[in-house]
């Protein structure tokens, strides 16, 4: 595929999420006042593109290597016996696992400040729409989409018949950061809602919700908040890049060097 | 009934309609959609791929190489298939460019062909048959 179609696609993917989400968080506003080009929407812009232009493919392909090595590491009488379970014990299984395993690599992300350093990207939004879902570093991704797919890799779930569950938590996990309010009852309990996600992204590093999706996990590690109002702010408390490069950069960049080119900077 | 319980109420259906067709197509529910034409030997014209790329001529050349990976909390990142390097899109909502395109020019069929091999589960599930 040409460079000229995944841009076509990038751009077609974009038309297809703001038809999905924008009349719902017009309909159903969590802050009613919040505008669609609310302030930094060409920043994440950029790390939506930057995601299905560049590093989405580059976090895959890597995945994808890692896969081939446990393909060929791992006993396949293991895998066979996983593959020949029923389809709805595989996508119990494959969930739960992975949000055991996302829920406490996620709380770590927040915890410790090796991995906060990348993770901070994705909190420093302060306004949270389905678009500021994109903002995420690419070695965040990688640690995420790593950790998340590990069971998978490693124990060969049969993901292609799972098909319709993976890119229904694909969607959702958009859709948990999307300026929607809405009442779905006990549902939330299983699937994940905005707002036990908004609280997530409240700008108290740690305040709780930690869960990939289903807020199953928080509930049994006591992590689970559900306020009824939503936060005052988002984002997070100190001073932080506002641009692509700069937010792409200052992860990777020793304090001392990044402190030197932002003084230079500002002189 | 209000203007805006009108609006909520078409907001809540758009959503679910997308939705469904969204997951409707994650499961090849719309392979019937490919356009396939053996006869034609053009290139695309975004690329110098021969249109008769066949299905299995196709998978055969990423064999080892798609893999469906759940996706990060965060993003939609992983909720795609891997593919070689930019020889495809890790993009999946192709499903309303393939309805648009059904009926034009085989590039553009071809894409389509290719794209549904690799993102589509039931595909490779006739495949096997």
């Amino acid at each position: 595929m040409s460079f000229l179609n995944i841009l076509l696609a990038t751009g077609v993917s974009l038309l297809f999420l703001s038809l999905v989400f924008i009349p719902m968080e017009k309909a159903f506003p969590a802050k009613p006042n919040q505008k669609i080009f609310r302030q930094q929407w060409f920043l994440d812009v950029c790390f939506f593109l930057g995601q299905y232009l560049l590093w989405n493919t580059l976090v895959l392909n890597i995945l994808n290597y890692a896969g081939l090595w446990f393909d060929a590491n791992i006993s396949f009488t293991l895998r066979t016996v996983i593959t020949q379970q029923p389809l709805w014990l595989q996508g119990l299984e494959i969930i739960l696992i992975s949000d055991f395993l996302i829920y406490w690599a996620h709380r770590f992300q927040h915890k410790y400040d090796v991995l906060w350093r990348f993770h901070k990207i994705h909190h420093s939004a302060e306004t949270l729409d389905w678009l500021a879902a994109h903002r995420e570093h690419p070695i965040d991704s990688l640690y995420t989409v790593g950790i998340i797919n590990l069971p998978a890799l490693i124990l060969g779930f049969n993901l292609d018949a799972l098909a319709v569950l993976v890119a229904f938590r694909g969607i959702w996990a958009i859709y948990i950061h999307s300026n929607v309010r809405l009442n779905i009852g006990i549902v939330k309990k299983i699937i994940g809602s905005p707002d036990l996600h908004h609280w997530h992204h409240d700008r108290e590093r740690d305040r709780g919700n930690y869960a990939n999706i289903s807020p199953l996990m928080d509930i049994v590690f006591g992590t689970y908040i559900c306020p009824d109002t939503e936060p005052e702010e988002f984002g997070i408390k100190e001073k932080f890049p506002t641009t692509y490069i700069g937010q792409l950069l200052k992860p990777v960049l020793p304090n001392v060097i990044w402190n030197q080119l932002a003084s230079k900077k500002e002189s | 009934m209000t203007k805006t319980k009108l609006f909520r109420a078409l907001a809540l259906l758009n959503f679910t309609v997308l939705l469904s067709i969204f997951l409707l197509y994650r499961n090849g529910s719309f392979d019937e959609y490919n356009y396939i034409d053996h006869e034609n030997s053009l290139t695309s014209p975004n690329g110098g791929t021969p249109t008769t790329l066949t299905k299995d001529s196709v998978a055969q050349k990423s064999t080892g190489g798609n893999r469906t990976m759940l996706s990060s909390s965060k993003s939609f990142v992983g909720s795609v298939e891997i593919n070689v390097l930019y020889k495809d899109s890790s993009n999946v909502f192709d499903v309303l460019k393939r309805i648009i395109n059904r009926d034009t020019s085989p590039g553009n069929a071809k894409t389509i062909k290719v794209s549904s091999d690799t993102l589509s589960p039931s595909s490779k599930k006739q495949k096997k048959k």
